[in-house]
């Protein structure tokens, strides 16, 4: 199965997904398109004290292409 | 230098955009802005994706945001910005911060609207993102450093896994109080009075009160920000607000320097909702 069909699979799951650079990420999978899968990364919160304004959005795109290998983790719940 | 110079890193993102039409903007944006943060060890897909929730502009509206580049660079905002940060630095003897500049996404109703067109965010390691717009005047500017850097200087022996709630709430009255003592009301935030005091008193005693020990900036968000169900939109902020409002109030003549070096829990004390 190609990673592009592994993620749309996936979609709405939170999964770990390693990248050819080694990086490691965790999320869930919102979004899948042909060049780019969108995680919205687990526990997902400001960074710090701020003016006010902090939106959910879909979370940050990866390449497809960048993508070694993903894998669902079927422990977490919202 | 502490305000980098994101001009520069704008200018590449623009030129970028422009020279490599199949490679998709939000990739490029995420390099030009974000890619030399490798080298002080950040996550740039993680701090890209931060920058995007804060109001980072939208990489594909490319023509807008050349605009809106352009005039910022025009009104010298990198520039007065550092003018701005040297004389808080000075008069509160805050810590070194890098400060780093950026286009809002005028997309965003709420961003625009309500928030005049400003956002900002400090990390736990002393570093301060500022998103404006061209449209945003003098003072405007000056509040939210005054706002941001009055956080940098509160959180400095304070960690992101251990800060308990109240800390998190206490200092949006800080900030914002400082922000009133050099501008006056009319420069504060919306969030300042979205909520009448009796309102906010009644969160307070009601949900925030039982919470106020709770650790983890992670963990504080809905009680800041708002949910749903039971705690109303800028809640905690507001609450901040007032509880530092009424201390200031029961004890005249403080400084925003004396007043930062108080604990929450003797700001709490001594404000109006210490007998909940």
């Amino acid at each position: 199965m190609s990673i592009y069909q592994q993620c749309c699979q996936y979609q709405g799951q939170v999964v770990r997904i390693w990248c050819h650079d080694g990086v490691e990420h965790i999320g869930e999978i919102t979004r899948v398109d042909r060049e780019f899968v969108w995680v919205r990364p687990v526990g997902d919160g400001p960074g710090g004290p701020g003016y006010g304004f902090y939106g959910w959005g879909w979370g940050f795109p990866l390449a497809l292409a960048a993508i070694a290998g993903l894998a669902i983790l079927p422990f977490f719940f919202w | 230098m502490p305000v980098i110079r994101t001009d520069l890193w704008l200018a590449d993102f623009i030129k970028k955009a422009r020279s490599y039409p199949t490679i998709h903007p939000i990739m490029l944006q995420k390099e030009t802005l974000c890619g030399q943060l490798k080298t002080k060890g950040k996550n740039i897909t993680l701090f890209h994706y931060q920058l995007m929730k804060l109001g980072l502009f939208n990489p594909e509206h490319i023509e807008a945001a050349e605009r809106e580049i352009r005039l910022l660079k025009k009104q010298q905002v990198w520039e007065r910005i550092e003018k701005e940060y040297e004389y808080l630095k000075k008069k509160w003897d805050g810590p070194e911060t890098d400060i780093y500049i950026f286009p809002i996404d005028q997309s965003n109703r709420e961003l625009m609207k309500i928030l005049k067109g400003k956002n900002g965010m400090n990390f736990f390691d002393n570093t301060i993102v500022l998103f404006v717009h061209s449209s945003v005047s003098e003072k405007e500017l000056q509040a939210l450093l005054t706002h941001e850097y009055n956080h940098a200087c509160r959180i400095q022996d304070k960690k992101y896994e251990t800060i308990p709630l109240k800390d998190s709430i206490i200092m949006e009255g800080l900030a914002e109080h400082a922000v009133e003592q050099r501008f006056g009301k009319k420069m504060l935030a919306t969030w300042t009075s979205i909520h009448s005091k009796e309102k906010a008193k009644k969160l307070w005693k009601d949900i925030l009160l039982a919470k106020h020990n709770l650790q983890g900036f992670q963990n504080h968000t809905i009680y800041l920000m708002g949910n749903s169900k039971n705690i109303p939109k800028w809640g905690g902020y507001n609450v901040g607000y007032y509880i530092v409002d009424s201390f200031c109030e029961n004890q005249p003549g403080l400084s925003v320097k004396q007043l930062l070096s108080i604990s929450s829990d003797d700001l709490i004390a001594g404000s109006d909702f210490s007998n909940p």
